[in-house]
């Protein structure tokens, strides 16, 4: 026991034991499929920071944090609260985050993508100036004749187009305002089936109904005291009480139609030296923010009117409309606009003294035209009773 | 008399409930159930959210039978917006469903065993359970809370290895079933606590509607929703299962019987999903409607009503599960209990999930309001 080999015996034993310590690493490594780790932010530098993921977590454990190193806003992932389910490697439109291999294997497929809110384009209010169109990341909103329209289930709800909208005609529908609606529906709900809902007029007009946003949630027709067809987008019988107002999560039904600008510093600006003439700002516009300046026959922009949506800038062929601050445009414009409504009151006099200068002499006209009339006649029976004589007029009569 | 209150927190219940025994001498003649210890409102919670969210929410509804739950609340928006899934997804969800099966028709005996103090034969079950969940772990890549469903399809697909490695495992456990069963079967001590203990008339079932392996056990045949499902018309293996006792041994009976043909069903449907290709998801637009779907859960029969609109926002829901109708039942199955130890193996024994049944609910009995659950 006490030899030296034993002591030596030990200490190898010791320092392999301190070896063999190490942890066996394939007993630490999960299997394959084992779903229950977090994704991973594999390529930082493909981020667009769009968000995506941050909407189509159900569990709210992602959150946007500005990061030093890359300058962008990137994706942290809270451990704890996320439950592997794998929609934000769906829903990244560039393919940054990563779990295990559900990123290659779901690449090029197409599927309904994963989010909470919901963007649509209000097609009353829109005014076809397309920056919704260039400013979307992924290229899924498309023109038609009336409007523009997103595609709901290739939509990442990154909020672009809602923020460079110039006139507020992109609505989020989102889970907040939903419920609270449905809350406010439910109580309304219980006060009609007990018979004690309020029913006078609180409105003046008949509503109508905006078949673009209109999502037939029902909460309108339901709560209705007269009588409402969601199939054809109609009030059939009104009773002006306003509860469908209170109810719409949309915003769909309503009185009336406001169009107003988001940036109300800013206005667009024709050059009278460059202009040519063409008209073909005055046509585009939809606002009818354009006018055309009777005395040099050149379109002016009203700024109160503009929407700064820049259509007729971007449809000028000699780049004549320029962005410029609403006071530098007014001085110019101005004049135009005194000088139009100057032209306008004498046009109007003039029409006006024609028109009561037609008046009259239409009636002189008739007038003397009769009297020329009956005098005519008189005469020409005067002269047939010279010449046919006495006897031969009373034959005649006879 | 007296009554002997049971619960909210005892050995024997998995979740919190209260029932009050009437007794007459040692025999129980009566009960009364009083519940509201787990109420979450998870029907209120979903309203007003996307269909996505409500989906991984529809999971947490139940803690064992979570693919189901999952399973029917995505149907039935597919239902609405009429979407039909592709073949690979629709084989890969039975064969999820029936696997989840199994493991819970293995997880009640297993209890029931262990409220008879019969540990060893529970402890066999288990330990055989633990391949099943091997199985699904497998396939989904989680062992409760799936999150295997989604809108239109399945979130992953499975390979050839895979299968042979079902074959393998499920030929393992139907060796170890039959030993079990065998043992289930012909123990003295299971014979004496279970045989003409808390049986459940034919037309008792009547006044409670119970549903499920409740109802199968006591002569009901078709209580069974799989029987009208379109999936599993074209199934060759599958028949329903049923015994005419109606009593505890019975009810377990019926659940060992299903797992074998549960088995037979798999093997079926790894056939039928050799044979065929294609995508495992496919694009859909969610439209609004109402509508309602049923499909027969491992306890019985599990109902989702709801209202969703365009964009697939959800407006109302309604969840019915089967242990509400169950429940009602076991007051009719104390009559024949002798102890009071058999009135709690036989509450054991209706399989109860109480974190699923508390819901806002109203019994009505001869025009007044009887029961506030």
């Amino acid at each position: 026991m006490a030899s030296p080999l034993w002591y030596l015996y030990i200490i190898k034993e010791k320092i392999k034991n301190i070896i063999d310590a190490k942890p066996n690493k394939s007993s630490y490594i999960p299997p394959d499929r084992y779903r229950k780790v977090p994704p991973i932010l594999k390529y930082p530098k493909k981020c667009i920071s769009c968000e995506a993921c941050k909407e189509s977590c159900p569990a709210f454990a992602i959150e946007m944090y500005y990061n030093n190193e890359y300058k962008k806003n990137l994706p942290n992932i809270d451990v704890d609260s996320c439950i592997s389910c794998a929609n934000c490697v769906e829903a990244c439109p560039t393919g940054v985050l990563e779990i295990d291999k559900h990123r290659l294997e779901t690449e090029g497929l197409f599927f309904y993508i994963p989010k909470s809110h919901t963007l649509m384009i209000d097609g009353e209010k829109c005014v076809l100036c397309g920056q919704c169109k260039e400013v979307c990341p992924i290229d899924i909103i498309i023109e038609k004749p009336d409007t523009y329209f997103i595609e709901v289930s290739k939509c990442i709800s990154c909020k672009e187009c809602y923020k460079t909208c110039p006139v507020g005609a992109i609505i989020i529908l989102d889970e907040k305002t939903h419920k609270e609606k449905i809350n406010r529906f439910f109580e309304l709900k219980l006060k009609k089936s007990f018979g004690e809902l309020d029913i006078s007029e609180k409105i003046n007009k008949i509503p109508h109904i905006s078949k673009y946003i209109c999502i037939k949630c029902g909460n309108c027709k339901e709560i209705c005291p007269g009588e409402i067809d969601l199939n054809n987008y109609k009030v059939v019988n009104c009773l002006y009480c306003g509860y469908c107002l209170e109810v719409c999560p949309t915003g769909a039904i309503r009185t009336e139609v406001k169009i107003e600008a988001k940036n109300k510093e800013e206005t667009y600006y024709i050059n009278e030296d460059q202009c040519i003439g063409c008209r073909i700002c005055y046509k585009v516009c939809k606002v009818n923010a354009i006018e055309i300046s009777k005395e040099i026959k050149i379109p002016y922009i009203i700024p109160d009117k503009c929407v700064t949506c820049g259509l007729c800038a971007k449809k000028c062929p000699v780049d004549a409309i320029t962005k410029v601050k609403k006071e530098v445009a007014e001085k110019t414009v101005k004049k135009r606009i005194i000088e139009n409504k100057i032209i306008e009151i004498i046009e109007n006099d003039i029409k006006e003294y024609t028109k009561k200068y037609g008046l009259v002499k239409d009636y002189l006209e008739n007038i003397l035209k009769n009297k020329i009339l009956e005098e005519l006649k008189k005469y020409v029976m005067e002269e047939t009773k010279k010449i046919m004589g006495e006897n031969g007029d009373k034959r005649k009569n006879n | 008399m007296t009554t002997v209150p049971i619960g909210p927190i005892h050995p024997i219940f998995k979740e919190p409930l209260r029932i009050k025994l009437v007794l007459d001498g040692e025999r129980p003649i009566d009960a009364e159930i009083e519940m509201g210890y787990v109420h979450r409102g998870i029907e209120k919670i979903m309203e007003g959210k996307h269909v996505h969210k409500g989906l991984y929410l529809a999971e947490r509804v139940c803690g064992i039978c979570s693919y189901v739950q999952s399973f029917t609340f995505i149907e039935c928006v597919e239902k609405i917006s009429k979407i039909e899934i592709p073949e690979k997804a629709k084989y890969l969800r039975i064969l999820t469903c029936e696997l989840e099966r199994i493991h819970s028709h293995l997880l009640i005996i297993a209890m029931y065993c262990l409220s008879i103090e019969h540990e060893t034969l529970g402890m066999w079950i288990l330990n055989s359970r633990e391949r099943i969940m091997d199985l699904l772990e497998m396939i989904t890549g989680n062992r409760i809370n799936t999150g295997y469903n989604i809108l239109g399809g399945v979130r992953k697909d499975i390979d050839k290895e895979m299968i042979t490695k079902i074959y393998n495992v499920l030929d393992k456990f139907e060796d170890e079933i039959k030993t079990i069963r065998e043992a289930f079967e012909t123990a003295p001590l299971v014979k004496l606590r279970s045989r003409d203990i808390g049986i459940l008339k034919y037309f008792d079932i009547m006044k409670t509607r119970a549903v499920g392996p409740v109802a199968r056990a006591s002569g009901l045949e078709n209580s069974d929703v799989r029987l009208r499902y379109k999936y599993y018309k074209e199934l060759k293996t599958y028949k329903p299962v049923s015994r005419k006792e109606g009593d505890n041994f019975a009810r377990n009976i019926v659940r060992f019987d299903e797992i074998e043909i549960c088995i037979k069903m798999i093997r079926e449907v790894l056939e039928l999903y050799q044979e065929v290709g294609g995508p495992i998801r496919e694009k859909c637009e969610i439209k609004g409607g109402e509508g309602e779907n049923r499909f027969e859960a491992h306890r019985g029969e599990l109902t989702y009503k709801m209202e969703l609109t365009n964009h697939g926002f959800i407006k109302r829901i309604m969840i019915r599960t089967p242990t509400t109708m169950n429940l009602a039942a076991y007051r009719y199955m104390l009559k024949t209990c002798p102890t009071v130890a058999d009135a709690v193996a036989t509450y054991v024994s209706i399989d109860p999930c109480i974190s699923c049944t508390e819901k806002t609910l109203y019994i009505v009995e001869d025009g007044k309001i009887k029961y506030i659950w």
